[in-house]
């Protein structure tokens, strides 16, 4: 019976990336790593058609602040282009997720192995279950 | 609100083939607080091949070292990204980002496995050790890769390994479970040699004394004669060079074995008196007592008012099979059920329109 090897996750996977603070303290992960989900889907340009190698731009994401007097605001807003706003929210995941990947083999984690590992586990996720309002242009606010 | 949208970071999303391949878990809370344990074992994903060459999804187990969960995979019709935080280069100063760097489809969720137990597994796939040699037309597995075989977690596997006292003979890499008539045989040989020399078989056995009953004058291979003693001890036993027999467990795997000796595959019903004589002599002194039917529940059938016994298959595995398969369908109409909610929740809509 085929079998692989699933690790559990690395003690010290801290991201030394400072910019981990842009989470709110209930996404914050030793990886870094969050969820984002959406109802529906997002249209990004494909890339055969653009000739874009880099990261695709969506829009700007307000999260709520990191401020312990305040734990109870879990409310989440993306500005998609101009004109549409998504309310979302901080949920708690009923049950913690577990991300998964392939193992890094080799110098400086080059080469996949047929091991997995769990690179992080999630208990909230920034939920938008909500389609998109429109608002008005940046100018007339 | 302008300048709240001024505040934020920027969402990116990756190109497709920059994304990283991530899968997503659930994870029940008794797995949740093995992974965040201390010492996280280590976990591992078996997957049974389908008939047609498919692995199907509901075929692939996550064992942890003690415990089995079967494997579903979900999908949503949301979007579901996984996010890290990121820079991206600006003009001035490295602008705060987060990067949507994987997209995965679905989600697996786990759920207690309901499968066959490990002794029927083992029990098919082993040949079984009789008193003439070994039969059965079954290919010869070693432990290791009879263990490897069972869609269940490797304790679960030497759990039943140890309870049905399959061993490997010396030097040899193949496993094998003795017959119950062969269990019998070599319980009766050890306790006869240990009546002769002395050693209460209710104490704990040091492994001078095991080695003396499981060696001496003994026709059975000695490996069989250990795996025989350790059915019937209890776990976890304490020290590594000793072993205590359970009472109870002991008086109920000889019991079993007996009865399904004596009335098993078709042959006649047993008088109750009888058997249960015969089961208390094949107890050391001190445990006679315990030779009592009702540590058989499950196992028997009664007949003529209770006068005669029969053995049947234990009752565990027969309620396993009938729960297993009668969870299917039920599941299978929940998830129906809710289906049909969803079209009824929009069908009021599509009326007035």
């Amino acid at each position: 019976m085929p079998s692989a090897i699933l690790h559990p996750p690395c003690a010290n996977r801290l991201s030394g990336d400072t910019a981990n603070t842009l989470l709110p303290q209930t996404l914050r992960t030793p990886s870094g790593l969050a969820i984002l989900e959406i109802q529906g889907t997002i249209n990004t340009p494909s890339n055969a058609a653009s000739g874009q190698q880099q990261a695709h731009p969506i829009g700007k994401i307000v999260l709520p602040p990191n401020d312990p007097a305040k734990p109870v605001d879990k409310r989440v807003y993306m500005y998609v282009g101009k004109h549409q706003r998504l309310t979302g929210e901080l949920k708690k995941l009923t049950n913690p997720i577990a991300i998964i990947q392939r193992r890094k083999d080799g110098v400086g984690g080059a080469e996949e192995s047929d091991e997995l590992e769990i690179a992080e586990i999630v208990h909230y996720k920034i939920l938008f279950a909500h389609r998109p309002e429109p608002v008005g242009g940046g100018g007339d606010e | 609100m302008s300048t709240q949208d001024e505040s934020g970071p920027e969402i990116r999303i990756l190109p497709e083939e920059h994304q990283q391949h991530f899968r997503l878990l659930e994870l029940p809370p008794d797995l949740l607080k093995v992974l965040t344990s201390v010492d996280a074992p280590t976990l591992k994903l078996k997957s049974q091949e389908g008939l047609s060459g498919n692995v199907l999804e509901s075929q692939t187990v996550l064992c942890t070292p003690d415990k089995t969960y079967a494997l579903r995979q979900v999908s949503t019709s949301n979007s579901v990204y996984i996010v890290r935080p990121g820079t991206a280069p600006s003009s001035s100063v490295n602008q705060p980002t987060l990067d949507a760097i994987a997209q995965p489809q679905s989600t697996l969720e786990l759920q207690p496995a309901k499968g066959a137990s490990a002794a029927s597994y083992i029990k098919a796939a082993l040949p079984t050790y009789t008193s003439t040699g070994h039969t059965g037309s079954t290919t010869k597995v070693s432990k290791q890769q009879l263990f490897a075989d069972i869609s269940l977690s490797d304790g679960e596997c030497e759990q039943a390994w140890t309870d049905l006292a399959c061993f490997e003979p010396e030097g040899e890499s193949y496993a094998i479970v003795p017959s119950d008539s062969v269990k019998l045989q070599v319980w009766e040989a050890m306790l006869t040699t240990a009546t002769a020399m002395g050693v209460d078989m209710t104490h704990s056995l040091h492994d001078s004394s095991q080695l003396k009953i499981t060696t001496s004058e003994s026709e059975w291979p000695e490996e069989l004669s250990k795996a025989v003693l350790r059915s019937m001890t209890a776990v976890p036993t304490s020290p590594p060079n000793e072993i205590q027999l359970d009472g109870d467990k002991s008086a109920q795997m000889l019991g079993r074995a007996l009865l399904k000796d004596l009335t098993g595959s078709g042959r006649q019903p047993v008088s109750a008196m009888s058997f249960e004589t015969k089961w208390a002599d094949l107890l050391p002194e001190r445990w006679r007592g315990k030779a009592d039917i009702k540590l058989l529940e499950g196992s028997y059938k009664e007949q003529h008012g209770g006068e005669t016994l029969t053995f049947i298959e234990s009752e565990v595995s027969k309620e396993v099979a009938a729960a297993s398969s009668a969870a299917a369908p039920a599941e299978a109409k929940s998830t129906l059920g809710a289906k049909r909610k969803w079209h009824e929740k929009f069908r009021a809509s599509k009326k007035t329109a």
